[in-house]
């Protein structure tokens, strides 16, 4: 490699010049690669659709008691649809018992048509006392998740929709 | 070469090949961006068994339908299999002849042929074992074998299957079909030997005589499904002998 000289002094120094130039070289290198170094993004599942999913499903299984008769949700809904005036205060009064307490802000439509909203707004949830519905604010809800279920009825399927944000 | 001038020559020798390692790397693309869920698994997992779980309550939805319609025929047809017993839109009943004879075990009404008529027209989930139970309430159940739903292959191979089952249970008071379908024999013993008028003093059934038969009118059957009343009528042969 390197012939040693009288001027062995100047052989070491371009010698160790050399090599240092060399190794911040490929310091250099690295330092340039990484920049364009694959990244791994990791990112928490947004689990809402899927909580969503059940709410909607528990909802149209919940008991409740019309007629004196012990009847599910679902059954509910295809009364209402059946006789809308004779069934809207049952279904409203299930609906201040669960949805409000549950959401927000939500939007239960039967077949397009907007059933029940609202943001509750509940201080004392154990009796359900207070629960006041702010219309207006309803109005605005965006639609965040959302969860749709085709409920056989008795001509044909009813389309329910829960939007929640 | 002593010792110090080996050594920076060598660390840069070696600088050198991690960084052609390093380049290799690259070219062969082994670091490439990707974005991954965390637990996208076992999310979708969850996800997937909530649809099923909507899939499989809404079969549960449908039989309860069928099983109303069902209801609702069989009480037109006077909880009898054939119309060859009808007369004047009255089924008529003989305890005698098997055909017009109302069976309180519902075995002699076409309920389960025809539950499971309406039943298929409501889904295309076919069931080979149902079972049926008539007492105190109607009961429908059915099984099936785990359904293969899907299947995803990839690192993982995955087969989601799912067990499609309903137990269907009908608010219908069946011991109260079987009074009425015990009185109504009754009724018809009774009449062999008195008078209408002597008999329906006895029974319990609202029954009016019209012709040549006892007709009989039952209220407060309810359609589980609609809550709306079924429309329950049959009769009774009169016997003209008896004065």
């Amino acid at each position: 490699m390197f012939k040693q000289t009288g001027k062995k002094g100047i052989g070491m120094l371009l010698y160790n010049a050399a090599s240092v130039v060399l190794i911040l070289l490929a310091l250099a290198l690295f330092v340039f690669l990484s920049f364009f170094a694959g990244s791994v993004n990791q990112k928490l599942l947004d689990k809402s659709e899927i909580e969503v999913n059940t709410i909607l499903l528990n909802y149209l299984r919940t008991p409740v008691t019309v007629d004196e008769q012990e009847i599910l949700v679902s059954d509910l809904i295809r009364l209402y649809v059946k006789n809308k005036e004779e069934y809207k205060p049952a279904l409203d009064e299930i609906n201040k018992k669960t949805l409000k307490i549950i959401f927000k802000q939500y939007k239960l439509s039967i077949n397009g048509e907007v059933i029940s909203s609202g943001i509750a707004m509940s201080e004392d949830f154990e009796s359900g006392a207070v629960l006041q519905e702010m219309d207006a604010a309803a109005s605005t809800v965006v639609e965040t998740t959302s969860s749709e279920f085709n409920l056989p009825g008795f001509d044909k399927d009813i389309k329910i929709r829960l939007v929640v944000e | 070469m002593n010792k110090k001038g080996i050594f920076l020559p060598l660390m840069a020798i070696m600088t050198l090949i991690f960084s052609g390692i390093f380049i290799g790397i690259f070219y062969f693309q082994i670091l490439k961006d990707r974005s991954e869920n965390v637990g996208e698994h076992a999310s979708n997992l969850i996800n997937f068994y909530t649809q099923q779980e909507m899939f499989a309550f809404s079969i549960q939805e449908s039989a309860k339908l069928a099983a109303c319609d069902t209801l609702q025929t069989t009480f037109k047809k006077g909880l009898l299999k054939t119309e060859s017993c009808f007369l004047n839109t009255y089924a008529v009943w003989d305890f005698k002849l098997s055909d017009c004879n109302p069976d309180p075990a519902f075995e002699s009404s076409d309920f389960k042929e025809e539950f499971e008529k309406k039943f298929k027209e409501r889904t295309t989930l076919v069931y080979k074992n149902i079972n049926y139970e008539f007492r105190n309430k109607i009961k429908i159940k059915a099984t099936t074998d785990p359904l293969l739903l899907e299947k995803v292959t990839g690192k993982l191979d995955i087969d989601y299957k799912l067990n499609i089952n309903f137990n269907q249970e009908l608010n219908v008071d069946v011991t109260k079909i079987q009074g009425i379908i015990n009185e109504a024999n009754n009724l018809n013993t009774c009449l062999l030997s008195q008078s209408f008028e002597v008999c329906s003093k006895s029974s319990n059934l609202e029954c009016i005589k019209s012709d040549s038969l006892i007709k009989c009118n039952v209220q407060n059957i309810k359609n589980p499904c609609t809550n709306e009343d079924i429309a329950f009528k049959f009769a009774l042969k009169s016997n003209s002998n008896v004065a």
